[in-house]
């Protein structure tokens, strides 16, 4: 499993054209309220998804509410108006069949208005030198661009398939499909011809698509779910607020003691290690796998009920349980993971980060109010437990209209690289004011 | 250019009789200047309550930069042994040779003498803050 390399976004919610954004594997996400963030994640998650071909894009797929097209596409104010259409992609890495270095492949989807709503209107599937784009509407255009003979061809299918028409991003393989017939028919007709032509160069991109498998990210709530004294055992069928979590602890619990073991040993290690419990566990309420379970933590030497400790702990359980199970190069979507958090677990959640990519290589995108979340990851760099290059902040500034991204590195010792005079301007002038100077 | 700050000089800064030239020093960190901080400094200037809470928050804005302690201790080993120094502060000379930070704030003259002498420190050579504000300039911090 793979997680892009680069994510596009374009005419997207306050975003003009701020060009392909690099993924690192801890990326944080700081700004004031409003400058982007959740629409960033949010385009993250609908463009890898785009970019799986898994159907038509919901907008509106919890934790993310876009809203309809004019809530979606970019507002230029003035003249500018409403963009007449957004985009959204990755950049994937994909090591060449006949030479040792990777190539980028680019995979973006444009949607335009209909009615109120967005709909996909084109793709395109590009590398430096070679580009297909579809047109879709009532009728497929395929443009094959090859910039060494700068060569624009225009092929036209029109007649659409039903399994592609239903309004999702359209699978390369079937334009391959398409060209392999064409190339086999090439006699029958002029189009076929045109199609057969390029269906080498077709099968030259296509076929980069299918070097790597991206990871479907994994997206939190903002506030995760309430805790209960009581838990059914009903469908763990993942939820963004993380309602499922506590089932799918019973399941590990009933099922496979080795998978409880592990999950017990990363939550305690948490719970201790943030002074919010000693020890989770796990109390059947009945004899069989389908009857009621309570979750209980032992804190100060008593073991309570989750429900009798406070919001924290439901609220940061379903980080570190999905953490703890995913497989490697999974890709989180964090917002505010420290919310109800006492500073001290805060700065814990940046030391458990920096180990699940250490430990499973996996990745966190994790917008971000706090400082102790913050200082703790450069404290982590500068103990080398999590390499500098693998970490990076985006920094939402939204001044006027639109919001503008920089980027934030670290050096070896945690000192940050290449910030703007803007960036946390308010919190000087806050110290400032707070020490009278 | 990055900057060292002494200990001798937190109160015109960070103290309530705040002066003209520690007001500028601190409005230039402020907006595009840079403090650095390492070695025997670093524990110095963390004994303030106030330096230190303004520190952390330059730190977590990327206007202070940590070095290395033990990159530091190195350096002032090295340049005790040489016997070269009129003052007493190694660190401070040796924070400035591994940093290349070329601005000192500092009220110790023989600290000075050594900022300023180019066969101690020099490429480029040091220089002094003492309400000067050319000397506050937006050059790239290494």
């Amino acid at each position: 499993m793979a997680i892009p390399n680069s994510i596009l976004v374009e005419n997207f919610r306050s975003f003009a054209q701020p060009g392909p954004i690099r993924l690192k594997p801890v990326t944080l996400l700081v700004g004031e309220n409003s400058s982007g963030k959740s629409s960033f994640l949010a385009g993250i998650k609908l463009a890898i998804q785009a970019a799986q071909g898994r159907g038509e894009l919901d907008f509106n797929e919890p934790p993310f509410a876009l809203g309809a097209y004019d809530q979606i596409a970019h507002f230029g104010g003035g003249f500018k108006g409403r963009a007449k259409s957004f985009r959204l992609g990755v950049e994937v890495g994909v090591e060449r069949s006949t030479k040792s270095d990777a190539e980028t492949l680019r995979m973006s989807y444009e949607f335009k208005r209909q009615g109120a709503q967005a709909a996909l209107a084109g793709q395109t599937l590009s590398t430096n030198s070679l580009s297909l784009e579809i047109v879709s509407g009532s009728k497929l255009e395929l443009r094959l661009r090859d910039s060494s003979n700068s060569t624009e061809i225009d092929l036209t299918e029109t007649s659409v398939p039903s399994f592609i028409a239903r309004g999702g991003p359209i699978d390369w393989s079937y334009i391959l499909y398409r060209a392999r017939i064409a190339d086999r028919e090439r006699e029958q007709n002029k189009q076929n011809a045109v199609l057969a032509r390029y269906a080498e160069q077709i099968d030259l991109l296509v076929s980069r698509t299918r070097r790597f498998s991206l990871t479907t990210p994994i997206a939190l709530s903002p506030i995760r779910s309430r805790p209960l004294r009581t838990y059914q055992p009903t469908s763990t069928s993942q939820e963004p607020d993380g309602s499922h979590v506590p089932l799918t602890l019973a399941r590990s619990f009933f099922e496979d003691k080795g998978r409880w073991a592990e999950l017990k040993r990363v939550i305690d290690a948490f719970g201790s290690a943030s002074g919010m419990f000693d020890a989770i566990d796990l109390k059947p309420l009945g004899k069989d796998e389908g009857d009621p379970f309570q979750l209980r933590v032992k804190v100060g030497g008593a073991t309570v009920n989750i429900v009798d400790v406070g919001y924290g702990v439901s609220q940061v359980l379903p980080i570190l349980v999905e953490a703890a199970l995913s497989s490697r190069s999974r890709l989180f979507l964090l917002q505010q993971p420290e919310v109800h958090l006492h500073p001290r677990a805060q700065a814990e959640l940046g030391t458990f980060i920096a180990a699940m990519v250490r430990r499973s290589r996996l990745n966190f995108f994790v917008e971000t109010h706090s400082d102790y979340l913050i200082n703790r990851l450069m404290f982590e760099i500068r103990e080398k437990r999590i390499a500098a290059e693998s970490c990076e902040i985006l920094f939402f500034h939204k001044p006027g209209r639109d919001s503008k991204i920089y980027r934030i590195s670290f050096d070896e010792n945690g000192n940050l690289l290449n910030f703007p005079d803007c960036y946390r301007a308010f919190f000087l002038a806050e110290e400032r004011r707070f020490l009278g100077i | 250019m990055c900057a060292i700050l002494d200990t001798n000089c937190c109160h015109e800064i960070f103290g309530n009789s705040q002066t003209v030239a520690g007001k500028r020093f601190l409005d230039w960190l402020n907006s595009h200047g840079k403090l650095v901080i390492g070695g025997k400094l670093g524990s110095e200037l963390a004994k303030n309550s106030r330096a230190a809470r303004l520190v952390a928050a330059l730190r977590a804005a990327g206007k202070a930069k940590l070095v290395s302690d033990l990159v530091v201790q190195q350096e002032e080993q090295a340049l005790t042994k040489l016997r070269i120094l009129k003052s007493n502060d190694a660190h401070v000379v040796a924070l400035a040779r591994v940093t290349k930070a070329r601005i000192l704030y500092s009220h110790d003259e023989n600290l000075h003498a050594d900022f300023k002498n180019h066969q101690i420190i020099s490429q480029p050579r040091g220089s002094v803050y003492q309400g000067q504000t050319n000397l506050l300039t937006r050059d790239a911090c290494p």
